[in-house]
């Protein structure tokens, strides 16, 4: 773990006064956007300050890793901090956040595909379109007893896992973070009537993973 | 109504889409039907879990690690655009390079041209003989053959050069009005002239040859008269 954070200031301007601090606080997501275009970095900072949480936490529910969420989280916003001249104001800057990022999940699901099988606990149904990871279930294990060595949230988050790929992005984009339809529809370039059709179909398959455990909870 | 129309609209219904009156719709088929009654009830209860989740958060470093990556893509941005520009700037000079020596070749090739074929230089009149110019005959005779030569070139010009007599074998000093260009051809250009000597010097015995013939035939007539 790194301590010392003395380059900072390096990397960026050096912060502003406090009463220009509560204005970048106060500043809406676009004018923050903005700011960063003309080259102000304390600007991206505050940005970053906003969105880490969420975005981690989308992340976390499409790909199940902590380490791998939180590299996931860092390469969109250096893809954004990159591209944000391309950025414009037709979409909230959230929902451009989420494209890339959910961009970077498909194009890593798209990678693991061309894996050798063998080596993969990826599965697909016959098409190759749905992909889950298979879990590698201890048998002798009961859901009480599961329960009693998983706390709720590991559970829960077995079952999102358990929602084929094609619609996992949908559904917690819409069930955790309570992005609109058309959010969603403008993050995955879905029509909204295909954003519909497969949150519902990922509620179906979440309440299916969620069955043997709801005696208990 | 239909459970597949139902559970569409209880979809609608959760996620506040659904207006008043297809609402009590709704209400009344899971009145009556015990079937999609259940499935709303757990429909809300597995959906209920998602708003009580805990939402994981980043590690401490988050945004130190994150800043020193975006450090490192603008460096690497930055070696790819310099590179960029170092290939056209070594691209530039390579042309200037090539262009030059191109030009310098040629020039010195129209220079060696024109050297060859250039004119006699203009001092040669206080020399043994009379030059001038011909396009093209490079011949060197001794000076004391120069009224029996005819060294016409196409143009009908007598060009007369002297030539060192060690050239032609008869001896005699070396009068050139030419200077050898370059040492690489003088080997050649000797060697045209020696050529070139010999055939006049098989002319003029020759033409000798006739000069006492026909003077025998005068002889002949002057006796017989």
């Amino acid at each position: 773990m790194k301590d010392d954070k003395t380059g900072d200031d390096e990397l960026y301007q050096r912060k502003p006064s406090a009463a220009k601090a509560e204005d970048y606080e106060s500043a809406s997501d676009e004018t923050l956007v903005s700011k960063v275009q003309e080259g102000d970095n304390h600007a991206f900072d505050i940005l970053v300050g906003r969105f880490k949480n969420r975005l981690y936490a989308y992340l976390f529910r499409l790909l199940g890793n902590e380490d791998e969420a939180e590299e996931f989280a860092q390469e969109t916003f250096v893809k954004a901090y990159i591209n944000i001249e391309k950025y414009r104001s037709v979409a909230r800057f959230s929902t451009w956040l989420y494209t890339i990022a959910t961009n970077l999940v498909r194009n890593r699901i798209r990678n693991i595909k061309r894996r050798p099988r063998m080596s993969s606990l990826w599965s697909t149904d016959i098409n190759g379109e749905d992909g889950r990871w298979i879990e590698l279930k201890d048998k002798s294990v009961g859901p009480e007893q599961e329960m009693q060595r998983k706390n709720l949230s590991d559970i829960i988050q077995a079952a999102i896992e358990k929602i084929p790929a094609k619609y996992r992005p949908a559904f917690v984009l819409r069930e955790i973070n309570m992005l609109t339809y058309e959010e969603i529809a403008a993050t995955t370039g879905l029509k909204l009537g295909t954003v519909r059709s497969r949150i519902n179909r990922g509620r179906m398959h979440f309440k299916r993973a969620m069955e043997p455990y709801m005696d208990i909870i | 109504m239909r459970c597949k129309k139902a559970r569409r609209l209880y979809f609608l219904n959760h996620d506040g889409m659904l207006d008043e009156s297809k609402r009590m719709k709704l209400e009344e088929h899971i009145n009556i039907c015990p079937e999609c009654a259940a499935f709303v009830e757990e429909m809300d209860r597995s959906l209920g879990l998602l708003s009580d989740l805990a939402q994981p958060e980043p590690t401490e470093n988050f945004e130190w690690n994150l800043k020193r990556r975006i450090l490192l893509e603008k460096s690497k941005m930055a070696r790819r655009i310099g590179g960029n520009y170092l290939n056209e700037w070594q691209w530039g000079v390579k042309f200037i390079a090539s262009a030059a020596a191109v030009s310098i070749m040629v020039l010195a090739g129209v220079w060696y041209i024109a050297r060859d074929n250039g004119p006699a230089i203009s001092d040669a009149a206080g020399s043994a003989g009379t030059s001038s110019q011909t396009t093209h005959s490079r011949a060197y005779i001794p000076t004391r053959h120069l009224s029996l030569v005819d060294l016409a070139g196409r143009n009908g010009s007598a060009a007369v050069r002297n030539v060192s007599n060690d050239i032609a074998g008869t001896g005699g000093s070396y009068q050139s009005q030419y200077i050898m260009p370059l040492e690489s051809s003088e080997k050649a250009s000797l060697d045209s002239l020696a050529w070139e000597n010999e055939l006049l010097r098989r002319r003029m015995e020759s033409l000798t040859r006739e000069n006492l013939l026909l003077r025998k035939m005068l002889s002949e007539k002057q006796s017989k008269r």
